[in-house]
């Protein structure tokens, strides 16, 4: 359990506001960039970052598209149409789950009752027969798990669970971008494992809780995409051990949020609340200085995830650190932390410190190389 | 012609307000009837008082009236319709599927989604709850889940049916899906039989419902067979006979013990459910 302290800390940072849900896709970003304290420490605390990036003048331009939006939610329809009779026959055809088990259970509201703290216990409730033995089913629809995430609860909902492949749960992750020969996009299957790491953790710690090993929530998950160019979905398990591995690291991690917010000035605040008449409590000046005492580890990836991301790239830019020019460029430079040092070492006013020596004369090889070669477009 | 001038107009500002609530809710079917029903009843004051009722519009004359009885049927009896046909508890996306590929044309699915609510209220509006089921013919009900006896999310299904067929038990869905398939197959059959081409659609559906049972269908790009789907679904529903049907009679007897008429209709109430929700 956490010290009262920190915790406080953190609901002082955010002000008056109600936190913010942690939600898969937040806990999925952090294990993106596992180095940023800014965004470890924003979630942590709760705080709106979409607002708070608009406030001190960097709105955020993304949003998820409503096409795919209402790609992903058709997919999901057909594939639960006629009691899951889709996934039921998948389950058949490419897991040899006998034709025997059929039993269903729709978790997406409980007698009318759609609040996520009566989903979670229905979904506990459930699960802990399933294991006695007292229930059968082969898949439950729409689960409500819960997650403490720097203790406060998540409630993260996986789009199913099966339990019928050598008698082990999986989680099931239904997504709509295509899989074509059996190939589909790298970085949104990889997206898609991430959050189904979330999630089976999430049932490891349901299973916990009820005294069950956790064992029996297998190490693979169930993705399901269409197929080719049609409507059918397909199916295939998914090795999931390396992302547990880094998404367990990274909410340890997270409950040592607080930690980080002790670097943060004593007059530090996040609140985004605004008085009686309208204008915010704290100015964009305040928030600007709050939020720049953290430190960030930008990198270009950032901008497709994080709210704070152009804020952050300003940041980069102005300070010239290399990660702004992508991760392929910070690499190159290690140790250096600046553009500015990078073609000071080059060109001989700064003087390289011991453990810069290497790098300096490799990057006085390479301006030598890029000279020979005629100076300009090299 | 038995009514008076007062009842005629009494029933002629009734149909107006009829008229304008049906354009209210877009509802096409009731706003047909609704104005045949008032031209017929200002047809009928205009005699009464002695006019001849040529200068309006004229009275549905009976070669006319029966297109317009025809595309009338109101929403409820199509979903009867659809629901007769499926013969178990169907979501309205099925319904208006259905009675697109077998009857005339889709039906607006929000607008069966609010149907059930409707019945509800209407059989409520009733009176005493025994007189619930003898009040109309039939009622749009819901389907009851296995453990609280509440209403299915977003299952349709009909008064007319025993409480077994609308009690939804872990491997109900499953069940339910066979029925449907094995019922669509049985009409497509008969369909055949008489020399109709069965519609597109209804070809189209059919296949969904075919490959998704094991030993009905093989071939994607073939025709589905009606005659192979019944034999496939006989035999799974054979495997989940058992198990489902004890479900069933228990879950119905339960639910005829527990709750009153009105209740095995439309569900325990949500209310009660949640305070039983948090007692335990």
């Amino acid at each position: 359990m956490l010290p009262q302290q920190p915790e406080d800390r953190l609901a002082r940072l955010r002000g008056p506001a109600s936190p913010e849900p942690y939600t898969a896709r937040k806990i999925t970003a952090l294990t993106a960039n596992p180095a940023c304290a800014r965004r470890a420490v924003l979630d942590a605390a709760g705080v709106d970052k979409a607002l708070l990036a608009t406030r001190i003048g960097f709105e955020p331009r993304f949003g998820q598209s409503p096409f795919a939006l209402t790609r992903g939610q058709a997919f999901e329809t057909l594939v639960a149409w006629g009691g899951y009779a889709e996934l039921v026959s998948l389950l058949r055809t490419e897991l040899a789950v006998p034709v025997t088990e059929a039993a269903v259970a729709d978790l997406t509201e409980v007698a009318g009752n759609s609040a996520p703290a009566v989903r979670a216990r229905e979904t506990q409730r459930l699960l802990e027969r399933i294991a006695a033995g007292d229930e059968d089913r082969l898949i439950l629809g729409h689960p409500m798990l819960t997650l403490d995430v720097a203790g406060r609860t998540a409630f993260l909902e996986p789009d199913a669970l099966t339990h019928r492949i050598g008698g082990r749960f999986y989680a099931v992750e239904i997504r709509s971008f295509p899989a074509i020969d059996g190939q589909a996009d790298p970085a949104r299957t990889a997206e898609a494992v991430k959050q189904a790491a979330v999630h089976v953790i999430a049932l490891r710690q349901a299973f916990h809780r009820a005294g069950l090993p956790p064992e029996a929530v297998a190490d693979e998950f169930l993705l399901i995409c269409p197929k080719d160019f049609s409507n059918r979905p397909y199916g295939r398990l998914l090795d999931l051990r390396q992302e547990l591995d880094a998404v367990e690291f990274q909410l340890g991690r997270l409950r040592r949020a607080a930690d980080l917010t002790e670097t943060l000035p004593a007059d530090a605040s996040f609140d985004l609340a605004e008085d009686s008449a309208g204008s915010p409590v704290r100015d964009a000046g305040e928030l600007d200085a709050s939020v720049g005492a953290l430190e960030a580890a930008y990198s270009p990836s950032c901008l497709s995830f994080c709210e704070m991301s152009r804020y952050c790239r300003q940041e980069a830019e102005t300070a010239g650190e290399p990660a702004r020019l992508g991760s392929g460029v910070r690499n190159d430079l290690p140790g250096i932390g600046s553009t500015r040092t990078a073609l000071g070492l080059i060109d001989g006013t700064v003087e390289p410190e011991p453990e810069q020596a290497e790098i300096a004369e490799l990057l006085r090889t390479a301006a030598r190389l890029r000279d020979l070669r005629g100076g300009g477009a090299a | 012609m038995a009514e008076s001038l007062e009842e005629l107009e009494a029933r002629m500002t009734a149909l107006r307000g009829a008229v304008r609530g049906a354009l209210r809710a877009r509802d096409k079917a009731a706003l047909a009837r609704s104005r045949s029903e008032l031209r017929a009843a200002e047809a009928a004051w205009h005699t009464v008082l002695g006019v001849a009722p040529d200068t309006h519009p004229a009275a549905p004359d009976p070669a006319q009236a029966v297109p317009i009885r025809e595309q009338a049927v109101p929403v409820r009896e199509q979903v009867h319709r659809a629901l007769a046909l499926l013969g178990a508890p169907a979501s309205p996306k099925l319904i208006s599927s259905v009675h697109e590929a077998f009857f005339h044309g889709p039906l607006v699915v929000p607008q069966l989604a609010a149907l059930r609510r409707d019945e509800e209220r209407a059989a409520l509006a009733q009176g005493s709850a025994g007189a619930v089921a003898q009040a109309r013919r039939y009622h749009i009900c819901a389907a009851l889940t296995h453990d609280r006896l509440a209403p299915a999310r977003g299952l349709l299904a009909l008064s007319t049916w025993p409480l077994e067929r609308r009690v939804l038990g872990p491997l109900g869905p499953r069940t339910d899906f066979l029925t449907h398939a094995g019922r669509l197959a049985e009409h497509a059959e008969r369909l055949r039989v008489s020399g109709c081409a069965p519609s597109e659609s209804g070809g189209r559906l059919l296949r969904r419902f075919a490959l998704n049972i094991p030993g009905a269908h093989e071939d994607e790009h073939e025709e589905p067979e009606p005659g192979r789907i019944i034999a496939a679904v006989r035999t799974e529903a054979a495997m989940h006979g058992a198990a489902d049907d004890r479900q069933r009679t228990e879950t119905a007897a339960r639910a005829r013990a527990q709750l009153s008429s009105a209740q095995q209709l439309f569900g325990v109430a949500t209310l009660g459910v949640v305070r039983r929700g948090t007692e335990a």
